[in-house]
């Protein structure tokens, strides 16, 4: 692709790609595969016993499918260290709609902001477990010139994103209940978007 | 759960673990910092899938399922990080990066130039140079509106045009280890 100054520099990352998903090792892909089979049919296979107190005829045929679907993968079942992931948290700090089922993200628009109980532009000064404590840069919304705030456990499932907060680093934050909103609503600092969080009140 | 449910939910994940375990796997490995971090990931990520199959766009799954990959690669960084912190109070670290592919003629100013941009400018290029997703699409990876996508793209390519333009006096295409790791990984330098 071709820009009116020049060539587009992304084509040089393009270019530069290194890893094709055409150039998957097959060896890697049936690691992948073991390691869903084994979930999927521990999976069944316990929700099966709670079902109906006891190990199932089900179960059995559910591991049977499954060898069909990953028949890459029977050789090499052990070879990886899978944790299951971890229950869906209840969040209620963050900008998730929907209560009892998936969390669902409020797009991310700076024209949110004004309606977040604390938005702010803020330096980590201290981490303590999950506490985070922030020098305030720019207070938009709810907060004076230093505020700890809760940093939550994100679901993976959760379709947001939530910096890696560390100390000394800068970042747009807001948050419900003195718990740091995920959800694109807390950010690293980026100065543009920052102009348009400001812009927002 | 009866029988001809899990049967239908079985293919159903079928069907869609064939058809994208390939681009989920590149894709976490053009991010991890290590082959098996990597498969982690995608098995993670199909985890959750199975686990969300109820939730999983029917039309077009690959966004959604690099979301979760995402997510999990986060995650992962986290726990990572904490191990890093503990084996360095030990005096000791364990965890040895495994080398990237060796031979490849990679464009090195490039990924230099890349490496200098903020974690979230690197990703939004890393999603169109190599996953090739349009903004739509990005914008369901990153749950932001696609005009969030178009603005902070034009920026993000400018920022990134601009280093590389800095850089091109003294381009040459060897000796980006290190950058390529810290923008494969996801790290700004």
């Amino acid at each position: 692709m071709s820009r009116r100054d020049g060539p587009d520099p992304i084509e040089r990352l393009r270019a530069g790609n290194p890893a094709r998903a055409a150039d998957v090792p097959d060896a890697s892909l049936a690691r992948v595969s073991a390691s869903v089979q084994e979930h999927i049919v521990t999976d069944i296979e316990r929700t099966s016993a709670a079902n109906l107190g006891r190990r199932t005829p089900l179960a059995v045929l559910a591991g049977s499918a499954l060898a069909g679907v990953f028949v890459l993968a029977v050789a090499s079942a052990a070879g990886i260290g899978f944790q299951p992931p971890a229950d869906d948290p209840a969040d209620p700090g963050n900008p998730a709609a929907g209560g009892g089922g998936m969390a669902m993200c409020l797009a991310y628009d700076p024209a949110n902001l004004p309606t977040m109980e604390v938005v702010f532009d803020g330096t980590v000064t201290a981490i303590n477990g999950d506490q985070v404590t922030f020098a305030v840069n720019e207070a938009w919304k709810g907060v004076g010139e230093s505020v700890t705030l809760t940093a939550p456990n994100v679901d993976i499932a959760l379709l947001g994103e939530m910096p890696d907060f560390e100390v000394g680093g800068r970042y747009l934050v807001t948050a419900a209940e003195s718990t740091i909103n995920a959800c694109n609503y807390t950010l690293d600092y980026d100065a543009d978007e920052a102009a348009d969080w400001a812009a927002a009140f | 759960m009866t029988a001809p449910q899990t049967s239908s939910r079985l293919a159903r994940f079928e069907q869609l673990f064939g058809e994208h375990q390939r681009a989920v796997l590149a894709y976490a490995l053009r991010r991890a910092p290590s082959t098996p971090d990597a498969e982690d990931a995608a098995a993670e990520t199909f985890t959750v899938a199975w686990r969300r199959l109820e939730d999983t766009p029917s039309d077009e799954p690959l966004p959604w399922l690099y979301a979760v990959c995402r997510r999990v690669l986060a995650n992962q960084r986290r726990g990572r990080s904490r191990r890093e912190r503990l084996a360095a109070a030990l005096g000791r670290l364990d965890d040895v990066p495994t080398p990237l592919r060796a031979g490849e003629d990679l464009d090195g100013p490039a990924f230099r130039a890349l490496g200098t941009l903020s974690p979230a400018d690197q990703e939004l290029l890393r999603l169109v140079a190599w996953e090739e997703l349009g903004n739509d699409e990005i914008a369901q990876v990153l749950g932001i509106s696609p005009n969030a996508v178009a603005i902070r793209l034009h920026r993000a390519r400018g920022r990134f045009a601009a280093v590389l333009k800095d850089s091109e006096p003294s381009r040459t295409s060897v000796e980006v280890r290190g950058t390529q790791r810290a923008a494969w990984n996801g790290e700004a330098q």
